[in-house]
């Protein structure tokens, strides 16, 4: 077994947006226990605190995440293994269904676990020189951290089931086509690019953000089940501050500043 | 027999099956006899470990014109539900396959031939084929599981264009709007075709199974997606297939994987 090495999931602030920076570089940022012990917490306070209203997750030192740790998974029996993967669905939940957007910030690698990383937030920035790959089947296990919920929600059936069964490595250019990517940067500007995404974002009606990211959340939803989302979520955001606010600053030709009342 | 029966021929190429699609007087139509043989290769190819991946192509340069019009004539409603149900055998025998699908489309993917098509897990098209839902034009519905593979290939918009115009849509287009995944240069379908399959072929076997499974049942919620991937992956730690990948990725080397 390796050493464990030193790592951390570093938190920043840039006024409403949080950063999350995954600090693993020893290993390339891969998606360890350890780290995960540090994510989950970290992301849970960024999106428990009202005053975060964009979170943007990354990795240090020019990498995103290459995925596990696979020199523990020799001596990981198959419960073990269950409950390992298991256990990713506490930050999964929190990155989908959490009412916080989340945009990534891609340079380097989003391998394995590290791809499901990505596709779990809301907007995905990428250099363009980055790569993308479920590299599960290289080391005979299936994908995981989400991926056969996520992937088909952004590329088409093919793709997904040919990056999913063969581990393909996805060029963020090719990504960006595809749908994997939703906004190219220059190698090395991912992180602004990303700000600059989460500014606006933090600068959305939070609550109707929350509502947003709660029906996108539940896919697949219905038509049923969609009507019937609204009519539970719209009239309490109409009767919100925010809302009555947003409509006075309409007529007033004037921005709204939304509070998440 | 003579040579132009309709039939699926099966040839094997390493650890890729092959199955072409014959029946050259209705430009590979499904004939009752095309559907039974197809249905019988894949019974036959899932109890065969030697088949890793399967690639479908049609003969003569052609995929498939679809449904066999001349056997529909005539035919009363209970006659065409009976024609319905054997579709959905061979829809299902494709679709629950836990070995990959590629399928080398050159020629016309027309109807039933379209949802042939769209089954697979990855589509090379020729760069002279033509892909259309011609139901529309004899008065009938998409069927063989068109309502459910074509939405995850293309967008809202064009898969009702696609259903309700019946739009004939070439190669280039195809590729464009994610009706399929690859264009070859005239001739070169199948060659690129049989490349992705020995792709899919060497991949490792087991957690494809589990993942293709899990896949046939999009759209499926988060928690049952999560919930799959979490008992899949703890049975593959068990596997010698995993034991092996994880040594040769420490040793960087190329595991070949055994399917055990």
């Amino acid at each position: 077994m390796s050493e464990p090495a030193a790592v951390s999931v570093d938190v920043a602030r840039e006024g409403p947006v949080a950063i999350l920076t995954i600090n693993n570089v020893k290993q390339r940022n891969a998606m360890t226990m350890a780290v995960k012990a540090a994510f989950f917490p970290a992301l849970e306070a960024a999106v428990d605190d009202p005053a975060v209203r964009a979170i943007v997750v990354t990795g240090a030192a020019g990498t995103f995440s290459a995925g596990g740790d696979v020199s523990i998974f020799g001596e990981t029996t198959p419960p073990k293994g269950r409950q390992i993967v298991y256990d990713q669905r506490r930050y999964l939940h929190l990155m989908v269904r959490g009412e916080t957007p989340i945009v990534a910030a891609v340079e380097g690698f989003a391998f394995g676990a590290g791809f499901g990383l990505a596709m779990a937030a809301d907007h995905v920035v990428a250099a363009r020189d980055a790569k993308f790959c479920a590299a599960f089947n290289k080391i005979g296990l299936m994908p995981d951290a989400g991926l056969l919920w996520t992937l088909p929600q952004r590329v088409g059936a093919g793709r997904a089931r040919e990056m999913l069964m063969c581990a393909s490595v996805l060029g963020a250019e090719e990504g960006k086509r595809l749908g994997v990517v939703d906004t190219l940067a220059e190698p090395g500007q991912a992180l602004e690019a990303a700000l600059a995404k989460a500014r606006r974002l933090a600068e959305a009606a939070p609550l109707a953000i929350g509502a947003i990211k709660s029906a996108f959340g539940r896919f697949p939803l219905d038509l049923e089940d969609v009507f019937g989302f609204e009519l539970d979520a719209q009239p309490a955001l109409m009767a919100s501050a925010d809302a009555k606010a947003a409509r006075q600053a309409f007529f007033a030709k004037q921005k709204p500043v939304f509070k998440g009342a | 027999m003579s040579n132009d029966a309709p039939t699926v021929l099966r040839d094997q190429d390493g650890a890729v099956a092959v199955l072409t699609v014959s029946n050259p007087r209705r430009r590979n139509a499904f004939a009752p006899e095309v559907r039974a043989a197809l249905v019988g290769h894949m019974r036959d190819i899932a109890d065969d470990d030697a088949v890793r991946a399967i690639l479908i192509t049609g003969a003569g340069g052609t995929f498939s014109a679809g449904g066999d019009l001349s056997t529909m004539q005539d035919m009363n409603a209970f006659q065409g539900r009976e024609r319905i149900r054997a579709g959905r055998g061979m829809v299902e025998a494709l679709w629950s396959s836990e070995k990959p699908i590629v399928a080398a489309v050159d020629g016309f993917a027309f109807g039933a031939g379209l949802s042939l098509a769209l089954l697979a897990d990855w589509i090379v098209a020729g760069a002279e084929a033509k892909f259309c839902a011609s139901f529309g034009k004899v008065g009938l519905m998409g069927d063989m599981g068109l309502f459910w593979t074509l939405p995850q290939r293309v967008k809202a918009g064009k898969a009702r264009r696609i259903l309700m115009l019946a739009d004939v849509v070439d190669a280039a287009e195809a590729l464009k709007i994610g009706l399929v995944e690859e264009v070859a240069p005239t001739g070169e379908a199948f060659a690129r075709g049989m490349a992705k399959a020995q792709a899919f072929a060497e991949a490792a076997p087991l957690p494809n199974r589990l993942t293709r499974e899990a896949l046939g049942q999009f759209p499926a919620p988060l928690d049952d997606m999560l919930a799959y991937e979490a008992h899949g992956q703890g049975l593959l730690f068990g596997t010698q297939d995993a034991q092996d990948g994880f040594a040769a990725f420490l040793a960087k080397q190329k595991p070949a994987f055994k399917g055990a």
